[in-house]
């Protein structure tokens, strides 16, 4: 579990709070989907989770333990992929003989098999990828990692088309029960499939913490004509195919999948909390 | 499994390290090789022709390992400075950051990095550039002959201690006052391990031109001291103290004492600093 108690934070040499009195709490068996605007502290929250910042005041606990620490035994079981990263000048090969010790559940079968799913070798030499193939090599890394807590800060950023589809079938098929899963995107297309739980952030507050479930209990996603407003439309917004509408959802009929990009405008203008 | 410092850990660590900085250390011999070189040959080919054979070569070796051993003592002594230079970018950083390792294995494998591995990569490309220069010299002269400047270098150090603990001074020399050779090699050691203990500190505190502002700081913090420290010092030896011969010793004794106090407490604000470091810091210190 993840514990977040009340943290202020702001840059080193800047004034403005990223984060004032911000708490929040992550629990295993789940993949959270981390949105917001720009300059909201979505990636500063995923370092300062991981302890590579520091927060001004109050504390983050990884299964009870100071996050800013850095404790070897917590630090074995956190993996990130930040948005941008340097591979050193090695085969992929040497790079997991060498990285691949610091994690006690390393799977060198989970491995292989994002490798397959990616269509990658072992062989590869770092310095040789582009910046996309890059990406789906540490992705393969994280996932046979086995950390408890993966964070992933804008994993799709780079991938083409195709490297979309294979991100999802690779998390899909390789994600444990026990771990917990932060992505933070700005493409929620690419991931909302995935995601178990919502976490939208908007000016250093938490604006939803909602499961998808919770979701789609409570709310209809769909599309409508103009015709078909009525008064349990919540949200709309005019798209090609008619009004993208959040609706309430009446108890007994069918659930609908999240449209994440329109609940995520319908948080934001404090239209749904 | 200690959390502090584990051994094995510690060795997976270099192994990783050695993994992503093999590169840059190739680099900096190849450059170190480069820069000696041709400093020897240029030497070589200027007073190819100015003295007679063995006794210009000898000269000529003798001038150029001075330069040698002091390039050594200041790139040494300076590169401390480089201890975080594997932090540079914000990628650079989580890397080294995120590896589950303790602070103090990681702020070792860099020590280490920048004393012994900086030391090795000097050593080797002195190596290759004497049997450059060796190279050079007989394709200029015509003639084969073992002029080794790191032969000249072993034997000029060996030289200098052997001198250091034979040497006996003339009764009436003020140099009696210290008649310990151990004592003197302990200042000249003590001595270079706080110039770079100093500069360890400037390379874990400044964001960036760690070396140049550290140089500056050195060149700032002495000359005040000099200014307001001074006078005082030369109060204090006017003062009537009893000991004699012996006082120079007990000053010595004490400044000794001082310097190495403080050079282990610069390692550790080092080490503490390196601790509190983040990923992302918009300040021109590590603070």
């Amino acid at each position: 579990m993840i514990e977040v108690n009340n943290i202020t934070f702001s840059y080193p040499g800047t004034r403005r709070n990223i984060f004032r009195d911000f708490s929040l709490t992550l629990n295993k068996n789940n993949i959270y989907g981390l949105l917001g605007k720009n300059g909201t502290g979505k990636s500063t929250l995923l370092y300062l989770l991981s302890g590579m910042l520091r927060a001004n005041r109050g504390e983050i606990k990884i299964n009870g333990v100071d996050a800013r620490i850095r404790r070897p035994d917590v630090m074995s079981e956190i993996f990130m992929v930040p948005e941008e990263f340097d591979l050193p000048p090695v085969s992929l090969d040497t790079y997991v003989k060498t990285n691949s010790k610091f994690y006690p559940r390393f799977n060198n079968e989970v491995l292989a098999n994002c490798l397959k799913d990616f269509e990658l070798s072992l062989s590869i030499n770092l310095n040789e990828l582009s910046m996309g193939q890059k990406k789906k090599v540490f992705m393969s890394f994280a996932l046979a990692a086995g950390t408890s807590l993966l964070l992933m800060d804008e994993p799709t950023n780079g991938l083409d088309i195709p490297s979309k589809s294979q991100f999802r079938r690779v998390m899909a098929n390789n994600m444990s029960d026990d771990r917990i899963l932060i992505i933070s995107t700005h493409q929620v297309h690419d991931v909302e499939s995935l995601l178990d739980h919502i976490l939208i952030l908007s000016e250093s507050n938490m604006m939803l913490n909602a499961s998808t479930s919770e979701i789609c209990k409570n709310y209809r996603f769909e599309f409508r004509s103009p015709s078909e407003m009525d008064n349990s439309v919540i949200y709309a917004e005019p798209t090609l195919q008619g009004n993208a509408v959040i609706a309430g959802r009446e108890a007994g009929s069918p659930e609908t999948q999240i449209n994440l990009e329109l609940l995520f405008n319908a948080v934001v203008k404090g239209i749904i909390r | 499994m200690n959390n502090t410092f584990d051994m094995k850990r510690f060795g997976r660590l270099a192994a990783c390290h050695l993994a992503d900085t093999w590169k840059a250390f190739v680099k900096q011999t190849l450059g170190i090789c480069f820069a000696l070189t041709i400093s020897y040959c240029f030497t070589v080919w200027e007073q190819r022709n100015l003295y007679p054979a063995v006794a210009g070569i000898k000269h000529t070796n003798q001038l150029l390992c001075g330069f040698t051993l002091l390039a050594f003592y200041v790139f040494i002594t300076i590169s401390a400075a480089a201890i975080f230079a594997n932090m540079k970018t914000k990628q650079q950083r989580i890397t080294f950051m995120m590896l589950p390792a303790s602070n103090l294995e990681k702020f070792l494998i860099r020590f280490l990095t920048v004393t012994i591995g900086y030391f090795l990569c000097f050593t080797t490309g002195f190596i290759m550039a004497d049997i450059l220069q060796m190279t050079f010299r007989t394709a200029v002269t015509g003639v084969f002959g073992f002029h080794s400047i790191v032969w000249e270098a072993i034997r000029t150090i060996w030289e200098f201690l052997t001198e250091l603990f034979s040497y006996t001074p003339p009764e009436d020399s003020p140099i009696l006052l210290i008649r310990s050779p151990l004592l003197i090699l302990l200042t000249i050691i003590i001595g270079y391990i706080h110039i770079h203990s100093v500069y360890t500190l400037g390379g874990v505190l400044f964001r960036k031109h760690a070396w140049l502002l550290t140089t500056c700081a050195i060149f700032t913090v002495s000359f005040m001291i000099t200014i307001f420290a001074g006078d005082l010092f030369e109060k204090i030896m006017e003062l009537p103290f009893s000991f004699g011969k012996e006082l120079p010793e007990h000053v010595l004794g004490i400044y000794l004492t001082g310097m190495t106090v403080m050079t282990a407490l610069f390692y550790w604000a080092s080490y503490k600093l390196f601790t509190r470091m983040q990923v992302i810091n918009n300040k021109w210190i590590n603070i």
